[in-house]
């Protein structure tokens, strides 16, 4: 826990400045995980307001301050999946899609201005992106807590409130979907 | 050692897949606009609750007038009932007046008695 229980406490009695301090406490890491789990570096900041906007106003449903990290992963993992649903509704309507910082890359290579490394973390996570993209958002993003994230099986399932023996038969069947996808890529 | 079978080949090719990606994803910090744009939504959406709850009120009075009025509209007057309007000795007295009643006290009591 990155803030001791009675700080949460006092954040769930309305308590203003305790709730900032939790805020400040997880926002680098809460955003370090949507910035993996979405891979739109632009997008970071407003998923993660829309995380701890919902914290907010959900706080106070928080039975015992010992479930908060797994409740803010599950507030993170659903505003990361409502941000995947609208952007796939986007990219479905409109043809061309690629992020601000593709863009910013495309010219930036265009001008010489790209080293290498910075080239190949870019074709990594586009890759990535890509071949996640052809699996579903439940199964990417129980894919990316458990692989990328590094989440327990118990974290998960405090997260995903489901059994283990449930779990590991959706990560392996997520698994192999994109091993699938893998494959036909080749 | 043994030849490694191709599907664990493309196992271990998607664990290094997922550890490249963890390393190519760049450390986010928010800007310094993240607490006060937070703030704002927050006030934003309090606002919006507000105003949500004020018009779900609002047609809540409404409908409830609406349906006090249909009602009262709807409802059958009260007609003139003759054992409603009375009491039951008023009733029973009419319905026996008739009936010529014998006097039930002896009539050789005395005085104070009767």
């Amino acid at each position: 826990m990155l803030v001791d229980f009675e700080l949460i406490e006092r954040a769930r009695g309305g308590d203003e400045a305790a709730f900032n301090q939790v805020v400040q406490a997880y926002r680098k890491r809460i955003l370090g995980t949507i910035a993996r789990l979405i891979g739109r570096p632009e997008d970071v900041e407003d998923v993660g307001q829309e995380v701890f906007l919902r914290l907010y106003y959900s706080l106070e449903q928080l039975r015992t301050p010992e479930v908060f990290e797994p409740w803010l992963y599950r507030l993170t993992v659903n505003a990361a999946y409502d941000y995947l649903r609208k952007q796939k509704r986007r990219h479905e309507s409109r043809m061309s899609d690629l992020s601000e910082q593709q863009v910013m890359m495309a010219d930036a290579l265009a001008g010489g201005k790209v080293n290498a490394e910075e080239n190949r973390q870019l074709k990594i996570r586009e890759f990535v992106q890509s071949l996640l993209g052809k699996i579903s958002e439940e199964d990417r993003l129980l894919l990316m807590m458990k692989e990328v994230e590094g989440l327990s099986l118990k974290e998960l399932e405090q997260v995903y409130k489901v059994n283990e023996n449930a779990l590991k038969v959706r990560l392996f069947r997520a698994r192999q979907r994109v091993l699938k996808a893998l494959e036909l890529g080749e | 050692m043994e030849p490694m079978h191709g599907k664990d080949q493309q196992e271990q090719r998607l664990d290094g897949l997922f550890a490249a990606y963890c390393e190519a994803c760049p450390d986010v910090d928010a800007s310094p606009e993240f607490m006060p744009k937070l703030w704002q939504r927050i006030e934003s959406r309090r606002v919006e609750n507000f105003w949500i709850f004020k018009r779900l009120a609002q047609a809540c009075v409404a409908t409830a007038a609406v349906a006090i009025i249909v009602t009262t509209v709807l409802m059958p007057a009260p007609q003139e009932n003759e054992a409603l309007a009375s009491s039951y000795t008023e009733i029973l007295a009419a319905d026996h007046a008739d009936q010529a009643y014998v006097q039930a006290l002896p009539a050789d009591l005395p005085g104070d008695l009767r």
